[in-house]
């Protein structure tokens, strides 16, 4: 018998559990038909603001060691106008489009995602979590950082729209649960986590930070078992609030053992990001290895792995 | 490899015109890294000013020259693709026309100046044909000499055309033009050879060329493409689109799906002739579509 991998994530259906994560390959039209093209069960745009952003000043990107990818992009995007033309381009996509967004203020989350909602968005992803801060100008904290704020914006959203929205969460936080629950409570219908974790790397010769923004975060495959722990921390906050609502598990994920250990805490589906960089034909390799693993499991479908490995962590 | 910055010293600088020079850069620390193939680029690190001086084995050493970098406009870093336009016994060519803000600081630095290099990087010219046409417009001539260079062993009959808007753009021929069996040279202005552009004169040229190697503006190797298709004969190009990282990360690069960073910048004529962007439109910084 052959092993269901489909996913309803907030009725936006998917054929497989992954998704293009915000931020990576995002932000043209052509680059997202390819990731469809390649196997990804849902695609989450780069992150949109209210108006055209150039970012931060290169090196935006650097990697340091292996497993481990630094980047301070600062967010650079046409603005929600112009990035409407690149989603209204893949109309006739037969894998959901997510659109990612963020802005300077409450109001600003608001006013894109109603444009996109007028565009036919079904989900929308809320950056709450990015930019990395603008160390050159002093701004030290994310909206994920304060609770309040991230309430505020959450409210501010579902005052303008009625599609679910998706808010990404920040790791660098000390108690990510009770961020997920007040979150949810504000009314957001799902969460993602984890985005980047703050980082920096030096030159040692010119005793210099390398990147542009001399600040970023860190992703790629060494940060998975952080990003599972938070997962985990986000999960059995929720439940013990008794609030049942998805999470999607993001952070080092380039396998399909990978994705199992996500679901395994109880994820809905995962976001892969960084591992696309050298490999387009990763969401294919790991849904090919998870269903290998849930037949050698004699796993039907998602739900039969689904927080098998909660019950350690009471 | 890793997708990183190494320390390069700049070793020699060559004055090859009035808004052009070639920075040779030598590795600073003893590191590994491939010899450049042709057609293959660096991200090229320039620090702000805030880091102009540096102390290291005795030595002072500088990224920039404090005293002549501009506060007020290099306050901040940039890390930009360069075409690698030669390579000798470990050190890596690039020639750099004096063009924007990052590229008119850089013309600034001088030998011993410290720079960082990520790479090289992205694909490369194939070696194919035995009698090659090789098309350059202005400073698309930089990745071709390396080209033409490396070509020298493979025993391949090159014609050169080139096209300028003025006699003083022309680049870098006295290094090569003695591997090339013919050199023709267009400009817009009429100051050098033919008057006109390299449109004009390549049918006339053409012979019984079985591959074509060009960069250039796009509009030019447009031109050239169409032509390639008329004519059947494979052509490569060395392609440039705006990237923020050079990795294939925020994919501003993309020219319909292909990202240029990582799938070029050489893409070839059966590629590209299903590409609507090439020759038409471009994304920006911010990834707003420009038109060319």
């Amino acid at each position: 018998m052959d092993v269901d991998l489909s996913v309803n994530l907030c009725e936006v259906r998917m054929e497989n559990p992954t998704m293009l994560a915000s931020g990576i390959l995002g932000g043209t039209s052509g680059s997202l038909r390819r990731v469809a093209k390649n196997g990804a069960g849902a695609l989450i745009t780069k992150s949109i603001g209210p108006k055209p952003r150039k970012g931060y000043p290169g090196p935006t990107v650097n990697q340091p060691m292996d497993n481990v990818l630094l980047n301070a992009m600062g967010l650079p995007n046409p603005g929600y106008e112009e990035f409407i033309n690149e989603i209204e381009a893949l109309h006739d996509l037969d894998v959901p489009l997510i659109p990612s967004i963020f802005g300077e203020k409450a109001e600003e989350f608001a006013v894109v995602a109603k444009a996109f909602e007028e565009a036919g968005a079904k989900l929308i992803e809320v950056n709450v979590s990015c930019p990395h801060p603008d160390a050159r100008n002093g701004k030290k904290e994310l909206f994920a950082q304060s609770e309040g704020e991230t309430v505020k914006v959450v409210k501010a959203i579902k005052k303008k729209v009625k599609i679910p929205i998706m808010v990404k969460l920040s790791p660098n936080v000390t108690h990510i649960g009770d961020i997920a629950l007040a979150v949810v409570k504000a009314g957001a219908d799902a969460i993602s986590a984890i985005n980047t974790i703050s980082a920096i790397e030096i030159e040692p010769t010119l005793e210099r930070p390398v990147l542009g923004n001399l600040v970023g975060g860190q992703s790629g495959g060494a940060i998975q078992p952080i990003a599972l722990r938070k997962v985990a921390d986000i999960i059995l906050a929720l439940k013990k609030a008794g609030k049942d609502v998805p999470v999607v598990g993001v952070g080092g994920i380039r396998t399909g053992e990978d994705i199992a250990k996500y679901l395994l805490l109880g994820v809905r589906c995962i976001q892969i990001g960084t591992a696309v960089q050298d490999d387009i034909f990763i969401f294919k390799k790991c849904v090919e290895e998870l269903k290998m693993h849930m037949k050698q499991k004699g796993y039907h479908n998602l739900n039969d792995i689904r927080g098998n490995s909660l019950k350690w962590l009471h | 490899m890793l997708y990183k910055s190494n320390l390069f010293i700049i070793d020699k600088i060559v004055i090859e015109n009035e808004l052009v020079k070639t920075f040779w850069l030598k590795p600073f620390k003893k590191i590994s890294y491939s010899k450049p193939k042709p057609g293959q680029y660096i991200m090229l690190w320039l620090t702000d000013y805030y880091s102009s001086v540096t102390r290291y084995n005795g030595k002072t050493l500088r990224t920039s020259k404090e005293t002549i970098i501009d506060k007020k406009t290099f306050e901040i870093s940039d890390h930009i693709p360069m075409s690698i336009s030669d390579y000798n016994k470990k050190e890596i060519a690039i020639t750099v026309k004096n063009l924007g803000p990052t590229t008119k600081e850089f013309h600034k630095y001088t030998e011993g100046c410290l720079v960082g290099v990520m790479g090289p990087l992205g694909n490369y010219f194939k070696f194919l044909g035995k009698h090659v046409l090789i098309v350059a417009g202005g400073m698309g001539i930089a990745p071709l000499s390396f080209l033409i260079k490396e070509m020298k062993n493979k025993k391949m009959k090159i014609d050169l055309l080139m096209g300028v808007k003025t006699k003083d753009e022309i680049l870098l021929i006295n290094n090569i033009k003695s591997y090339c069996n013919s050199v023709n040279i267009t400009s817009d202005d009429g100051s050098y050879g033919h008057k006109g552009l390299v449109s004009d004169l390549i049918s006339e040229i053409f012979d019984d060329h079985d591959q074509i190697y060009t960069c250039g503006p796009e509009k030019m190797m447009k031109h050239v493409l169409d032509f390639s298709v008329e004519k059947n004969i494979p052509a490569q190009f060395s392609l440039e689109r705006f990237m923020h990282c050079g990795m294939g990360i925020c994919g501003f690069c993309s020219l319909d799906g292909y990202l240029v960073c990582q799938k070029g910048h050489i893409l070839n004529s059966k590629i590209l002739k299903d590409i609507k962007d090439f020759g038409s439109i471009r994304k920006n910084a911010s990834g707003c579509s420009e038109t060319l």
